[in-house]
């Protein structure tokens, strides 16, 4: 388990999500366990497949599933009033009041989860009415401070424009803003930048930085770009196939990663300091669906360490291989100091 | 996975298909042969009674099925052979080409199709043959408009631009990508149109505009047991069920098409 | 032109008219692509950088003609390509291909992976029995690393990586000298990526292709391409060799954009620089200098005239007032 912080504002045990689909039971999150302290981001890092969006929506209490399918585990937030509630067990109702108050959430596209029909000023308002209390002028004033906080240019126009008359980077610092207007305590990002230009996208990490700061908001930042990752997060988690296979402080996990998985990713990607025209070190094989998992460790058809018997057995726990990081590999140790 | 809809919509055009195919054998007499027993009511030797010259009902009923089959595929057939390369090629081809098939199109789908039935058949006389035609003629328009809907999206799908980039022609695209990829909801629609002939031509029958006696005839029988109402409701009741059972029948069968 | 140039553009330019007003009249022209000139010698890779509205797609297109160009030349091994009555561009289909960003939308999901691949075959009237064609099918496909057990599957059976490698096979079937490649790798997942990037550059060797490499992503392109063009609202800001452009960059765009690519390296604390603003339409760009309005060296010359672009180091050039910057 990962070294808990002083004064935790998200504690995880065990979050698991089962949808049922046409082929029968799909886990697509396992046994997910984590901490978020107050002020700080954590970032969830993965592929397709591998359930990072899942998880976000899971804490939202926005999973959606029918049983057969079922959310499983804990969450349990400190809310704003100094209690702790676990989330998981609260009715539809009663998590509309922690949606946007204590934890908001921003998507990758901020096209499907604006309303077309309304004007943005609009939009920010209703999220300040709905928790607030406050309406007409007072909720229509604090929006435009908050706009102009975020650095909007031209605050007015844009409170009355709609959104399909904003650019993505502006549609992307509005849904920024409606996520802040009730200063949650924790905001989840689910690839929030993925959709916008690489310059775009330095602008609205340079705001989340900016706002952290302010606000001292905590982060949990899903995304599938390390790039952005070594940016913007303190901690990270990796996962692979629905389960966090490597956790623990950025720098350790960029430099020297315990996980075959991680390692060879970090690997292939292609970056700016390498040589033109080197080849690339490739994974081979493809990421396994969540309804055809490989037994025991998922990587291990395509690992390059993997060994029969142990690592197609069961899947393996989560080990501790130095302070705050955690991995899933009963080979970790004996590849450490392997050269890579 | 077969819905509950889509199995009794099945269910009923098995029955009505068997009812046209195997007519000879399930009707229990003749359906032209006259006797005196003219409007005799439901008995054992005639389950729905006979009509004003002494024909069994339930005979004519069953062997009616083969004229409203035959109607109510030939006329969409005619809709399709139309409207099918209407849609595809004004579609495809935007432009001045769409700009004039979509007026066209517009222009027949406002006019009630009952009543340009009605004024074409009268002009042409009604007929077996002439009734295909008219009805075919009077739907193709629905047809080229959803299929045309169709072929909007598909033709900017990048699978169509890879197309190009390789040199097909606008005939191939349309041949080998644009069909096969609005088949299916040609299917479902066809279905509907089927049930839609066979309604309207019931109903020109019914106003006197439909095959000519003395081949049994669904709407021509409603019509004809109208008078006769009072003596034996099953006159127009039966056939009027029928039609009925086969409109919902391929009406069912068409909205499940997945 | 340079006697080894497979793909010589001159004053490219597409334009798209508005039209406003219930009789529609042309209010302006979204200008996508204005102006823009390079050359492609033979076996080379050229990357075509830029974000979105630079009109790195529309060049793409633009040169295969599958977009018709507005104005301006497209020389194709000494043939001006504009001026291809339909069968002409039909046989320099078979010289000249494309593979598309999305493997979902580009293949067509009701035909079979062979029916597929073995389409260009068929509409060029190359290998003309079933036979013929079936065995050059497995061929390109096994160079793709795609096994023969996938010839009868359709594309909803195959993952995304799978599927763009098809789409690899597919635009090798005719065996052209020169491919288009928009944004190969963008809608694959990061572990693919490398396996496709990889693949590309073995195919390039063996079959000595010329390759024109539109990305987004400029670590990508630098792994990839011999030159590269930076293009910013339908203009190219600067273009040279790759080296030279990533790591010694001439103009404040290329800079910028360079600065804004996150590197996976949490112990790299540069210093970014973010550029203020959004990208503006196409419909409307800058006067003068199409980059001044978000650039920090902007002098009041740049909003007179748009810069030519000159010479900044061997075969390198830039489209910049300022010879002091970045």
């Amino acid at each position: 388990m990962m070294e808990k912080p002083k004064s935790t504002l998200l504690e995880v045990r065990d979050l698991a999500v089962r949808f049922a689909g046409r082929a029968g039971i799909v886990n697509a999150v396992s046994g997910v366990s984590f901490d978020l302290a107050p002020g700080e981001t954590v970032a969830l890092v993965g592929e397709s497949g591998s359930g990072k969006s899942t998880v976000g929506l899971a804490l939202m209490g926005l999973a959606r599933v029918i049983p057969p399918g079922s959310v499983a585990g804990t969450v349990t937030l400190s809310l704003k009033n100094g209690g702790r509630q676990d989330v998981t067990k609260l009715s539809d109702r009663e998590m509309q009041k922690i949606r946007g108050n204590e934890i908001a959430m921003i998507f990758q596209e901020p096209m499907s989860s604006l309303n077309p029909v309304h004007t943005v000023g609009w939009q920010i308002c209703e999220a300040i009415t709905c928790h607030q209390g406050v309406s007409g002028a007072a909720a229509a004033a604090t929006a435009l401070k908050l706009v102009e906080q975020l650095g909007i240019p031209d605050p007015d126009r844009c409170l009355h424009a709609y959104p399909h008359q904003l650019s993505g980077g502006m549609r992307q610092r509005v849904m920024i803003a409606i996520a802040l207007s009730c200063r949650p305590s924790l905001l989840i990002a689910d690839e929030p930048t993925t959709a916008l230009d690489v310059t775009v996208q330095a602008q609205i990490l340079e705001l989340l930085k900016q706002v952290q700061a302010e606000t001292g908001m905590a982060i949990l930042f899903i995304t599938h770009n390390f790039g952005v990752v070594a940016e913007i997060a303190q901690r990270t988690m990796v996962m692979y196939a629905g389960r966090i296979v490597e956790a623990g402080p950025v720098d350790e996990v960029f430099h020297a990663p315990r996980m075959p998985y991680t390692r060879a990713l970090l690997d292939s990607l292609p970056r700016l300091d390498r040589g033109v025209g080197t080849r690339l070190p490739a994974i081979p094989g493809q990421v396994p669906g969540p309804s055809a998992l490989p037994p025991g460790c998922a990587f291990h058809p395509r690992c390059g360490h993997a060994v029969t018997g142990r690592c197609d057995d069961a899947v393996p726990m989560l080990e501790t291989c130095s302070a705050g990081h955690v991995v899933r590999c009963v080979r970790w140790a004996e590849l450490t100091g392997e050269a890579p | 996975m077969s819905s509950p809809r889509r199995i009794v919509g099945l269910a009923l055009i098995a029955l009505i298909l068997a009812c046209a195919v195997l007519a000879p054998w399930l009707a229990p007499y003749d359906p032209l042969r006259s006797s005196v027993a003219f409007l005799s009511p439901p008995s054992s030797a005639n389950w729905l009674g006979t009509d004003e010259l002494g024909r069994d009902v339930l005979s004519r009923v069953i062997y009616g099925a083969r004229t409203s089959l035959v109607i109510g595929f030939g006329a969409a057939l005619v809709a399709l052979l139309i409207g099918a390369p209407v849609g595809l090629i004004a579609g495809y081809t935007g432009g001045r080409v769409d700009m004039v098939s979509v007026v066209l199109i517009d222009l027949f789908v406002s006019l009630p199709g009952l009543v340009l039935a009605l004024v074409i058949t009268v002009m042409v006389g009604p007929s077996l043959q002439n009734l295909v035609l008219v009805l075919g003629f009077v739907m193709w328009p629905s047809v080229a408009r959803l299929i045309r809907g169709q072929v909007l999206p598909i033709r900017e799908a990048t699978f169509v631009e890879a197309a190009r980039a390789v040199g097909g022609s606008p005939a191939w695209i349309i041949g080998q990508h644009i069909w096969p990829n609005t088949m299916r909801v040609v299917a479902a629609q066809f279905a509907v149109t089927v049930s839609f002939a066979i309604f309207t031509s019931s109903s020109l029958s019914f106003l006197g505009l439909g095959i000519p006696p003395p081949t049994p005839d669904w709407g021509g029988m409603v019509r004809a047991g109208y008078d006769f109402l009072a003596i034996n409701p099953l006159l127009s009741l039966g056939p009027g069920a029928a039609v009925g059972v086969t409109v919902l029948g391929f009406y069912l069968v068409g909205s499940t098409v997945e | 032109m340079t006697a080894s140039a497979v793909l010589e553009v001159r004053n490219l330019r597409k334009w798209y008219e508005i039209r406003r007003g219930v009789i529609p009249r042309v209010t302006g022209h979204v200008k996508a692509v204005d102006d823009v000139s390079f050359e492609i010698r033979k076996n080379e890779v050229l990357g075509l950088a830029g974000e979105s509205g630079s009109g790195k797609t529309t060049i793409g297109r633009s040169v295969l003609r599958l977009i018709e160009p507005t104005s301006g030349s497209v020389n194709f091994n000494g043939a001006e390509i504009t001026r291809f009555d339909p069968a002409a561009l039909r046989r320099f289909r078979r010289s000249a291909q494309i593979i598309f960003q999305d493997p979902y939308s580009s293949l067509d999901p009701r035909m079979t992976i062979e029916d597929i691949v073995a389409e260009p075959l068929r509409v060029q009237r190359i290998a003309t029995s079933r036979e013929t064609r079936r065995r050059r099918v497995e061929d390109l496909l096994g160079r793709v690393s795609i096994t023969k057990d996938f010839l009868s599957r359709r594309p909803g059976e195959l993952s995304g990586g799978q599927r763009q490698r098809v789409g690899i096979a597919r635009a090798l079937a005719v065996d052209p000298e020169f491919v288009v490649a928009d944004e190969p790798v963008a809608s694959l997942d990061v572990s693919i990526q490398a396996q496709v990037i990889n693949l590309l550059q073995d195919l390039k060797e063996q079959l000595n292709l010329s390759l024109l490499f539109i990305s987004h992503d400029i670590a990508v392109m630098r792994h990839v391409a011999d030159r590269i063009a930076v293009v910013y609202l339908g203009k190219i800001m600067e273009i040279g060799p790759a080296r030279a452009i990533c790591e010694a960059p001439r103009h404040p765009y290329t800079e910028a954009l360079l600065s804004a690519v996150p590197n996976p390296d949490p112990r790299e604390r540069r210093q970014r620089i973010v550029l203020q603003g959004d990208i503006p339409s196409p419909a409307n760009p800058p006067t003068g200098c199409v980059f001044r309005t978000r650039c920090r060296y902007a002098i009041a010359a740049c909003a007179q005239s748009q810069p030519q672009l000159q010479a900044a180091g061997p075969g390198h050039y830039k489209a910049c007032l300022r010879d002091d910057v970045p």
